[in-house]
């Protein structure tokens, strides 16, 4: 591990420097000594991971350098090491947040190296954390984490950028499986929250007369089973963001109570009365229409208004074109090495067979097809008959949305222009339908 | 020095891993140290200057304290704490002459302690 650096701020010459060599005992060390506090502030730039406070030094007091530290580097260990056997003394500069108080005498020496290796522990905890967070930042890169060169998810990653450079709310919609917890991770691992916690919750999951203490948290004693303190996801992911997903299933009361606190950007734990502050981003989503909540009653429309923020709408897989072909051949690389196996091609047969599939259950179910499709293939190569969709009726799913007959064509004319990139005579070709019939819809907005 | 009294140097042993190197090294920083800190004090208690007294007395108890010299230690608490309450300089000026003629004896005996660590 890296040394640890250590101040040694001591204005008598002869303790500082006994103090200073005790310490350097362990190589591990790296020790400075200070006589002033001035001297110590003046060589803060050094980033030191502790130090040891002499109370009383000759220009400011333990006290008053502390208070000029704590504002920069809230989370640096200072110990104060002091002649003065004032109970009054220790309690404020612990309250001040001094990270402990040891009296000069005998025990001295042992304490501040057990103190130093407690230190030590925490600091080494502390670096491997931020190096995960890094590698976690760096999973989540959106470009690495969402494939795709279609226009319409070109179109996301140019919302995510901005959703990423802001502190706006952002409300993310589409189909099951398109990835919205995924694009909602990539916004705060490239934010500047991302050293702080991602906190996702699923309204849905949670019963309705639970989603408040899971929320707001609870204070020991607040009701029947309440046997300690809890501290809830908005506080939790204070700095950083709370992803509540299924949004649209949150019921009316907790509603008026989540407006409340993204008004008033406060909580009360349940059964307690402190105000706590927080300053937590959220991020929300649904597979619904909230809007059309909104119309029917079910959704506040002050709160909708609210949460809308930078609206996302995840277009569904059908409609990125060839980004499926894309995704397939990076699930199939993904996992080849996960089994260790070359990457294996996918044929030209099989290709289409997942080009013309309209995957109800987007980017998830195309991940489960082809996962299926690396185990069930033997050689090199992926074929069609490896490619096998789910039990579910297709036919059934498409005709579950009870249009008319001129809808439907509507429909399948603009699904087969999207797939063949609004090639009119490819896809007239492929429908077995004259181009005029398309221009002409073209023409009249039908599509 | 009374063979049955703990050395001096036991302290200052246990915090440098016991390197006579290192040992001497602090004791000559001590000894040379030492005479300005309590010429200081002296003219701290001539001047009735009580914060700086009580600071320099202060400073001292800690290095005194680490030589194992529970006398002069008590010694120079109580002028600490004298000079904290303000009391009569005389007082404080004939503790801090005790003081002095105790630690001269006792550097004799530091000093001696040093030069036989091998």
């Amino acid at each position: 591990m890296n040394r640890l650096k250590i101040f040694i701020v001591e204005d008598d010459l002869f303790y500082g420097e006994l103090l200073k060599r005790h310490l350097s005992l362990n190589p591990d060390n790296e020790v400075y000594l200070y006589k002033t506090g001035k001297e110590c502030l003046a060589n803060m730039h050094l980033k030191p991971d502790l130090i040891s406070l002499d109370y009383g030094l000759p220009d400011i007091s333990g006290l008053e350098v502390m208070a000029k530290i704590k504002p920069d580097y809230p989370d640096l260990p200072i110990i104060i090491v002091s002649g003065q056997e004032d109970v009054k003394t220790a309690v404020d500069l612990l309250k001040a947040g001094a990270y402990d108080y040891f009296i000069k005498d005998k025990n001295t020496k042992d304490r501040l190296w057990n103190a130093i290796n407690k230190i030590r522990d925490q600091v080494k905890l502390k670096r491997e954390l931020n190096e995960l967070k890094e590698e976690v930042s760096k999973k989540y890169a959106f470009r690495n984490i969402i494939k795709g060169n279609s226009p319409a998810i070109l179109q996301v990653f140019k919302l995510m950028d901005k959703a990423i450079r802001s502190n706006i709310t952002v409300s993310i919609t589409g189909e099951t499986g398109t990835g919205k917890e995924l694009v909602a991770k990539a916004i705060h691992y490239n934010s500047s929250r991302n050293k702080k916690p991602f906190i996702a919750i699923n309204v849905s999951a949670i019963p309705g007369e639970l989603i408040e203490s899971e929320l707001f948290g609870y204070e020991k004693g607040a009701f029947t089973g309440a046997n300690s303190r809890k501290i809830g996801k908005f506080e939790l992911a204070s700095g950083g963001t709370l992803f509540l997903d299924e949004i649209a299933e949150m019921d009316a009361n907790m509603q008026a109570k989540l407006l409340r606190v993204i008004q008033e950007k406060e909580i009360t734990r349940i059964g307690g009365n402190d105000i706590i502050k927080i300053d937590t981003r959220l991020i929300v989503a649904t597979h619904q229409n909230l809007s059309m909540e909104v119309s029917k009653g079910n959704f506040r429309e002050d709160l909708y208004y609210r949460l809308l923020g930078l609206p996302i709408d995840l277009p569904p897989l059908r409609h990125r074109g060839n980004d499926v072909l894309l995704l397939a051949k990076h699930f199939t690389s993904e996992f080849c090495a996960q089994s260790g196996v070359k990457t294996k091609e996918i044929s030209e047969a099989a290709q289409n067979k997942l080009k013309a599939y309209s995957f109800p259950g987007n980017v998830r179910e195309l991940r489960s097809v082809i996962e299926l499709a690396v185990v069930m293939s033997e050689g090199d190569v992926i074929e069609e008959k490896h490619i096998n969709f789910s039990a579910s009726n297709i036919t059934t799913d498409f005709l579950m949305e009870e249009a008319s007959l001129a809808e439907y064509e509507r429909k399948i004319i603009k699904y087969y222009l999207e797939k063949y990139d609004n090639n009119v005579v490819l896809t007239a070709k492929k429908l077995g339908i004259g181009k005029s019939t398309i221009y002409r819809m073209i023409k009249n907005n039908e599509l | 020095m009374n063979p049955s009294e703990p050395s001096r140097l036991t302290l200052l042993k246990e915090y440098l891993g016991d390197d006579p190197v290192q040992i001497k090294e602090m004791v000559d920083l001590f000894l040379a140290t030492y005479p300005d800190d309590i010429n200081t004090l002296e003219k701290y208690c001539t001047e009735k200057d009580y914060k700086n007294i009580q600071k320099t007395a202060h400073r001292l108890k800690s290095s005194v304290h680490l030589f194992n010299i529970e006398p002069s230690h008590d010694l120079i608490l109580k002028i600490e704490n004298l000079a904290k309450k303000s009391a009569s300089c005389d007082e404080i000026l004939n503790l801090t002459k005790r003081f002095k003629s105790m630690m001269d004896n006792e550097l004799k005996i530091i000093k001696k302690e040093s030069e036989q660590l091998s």
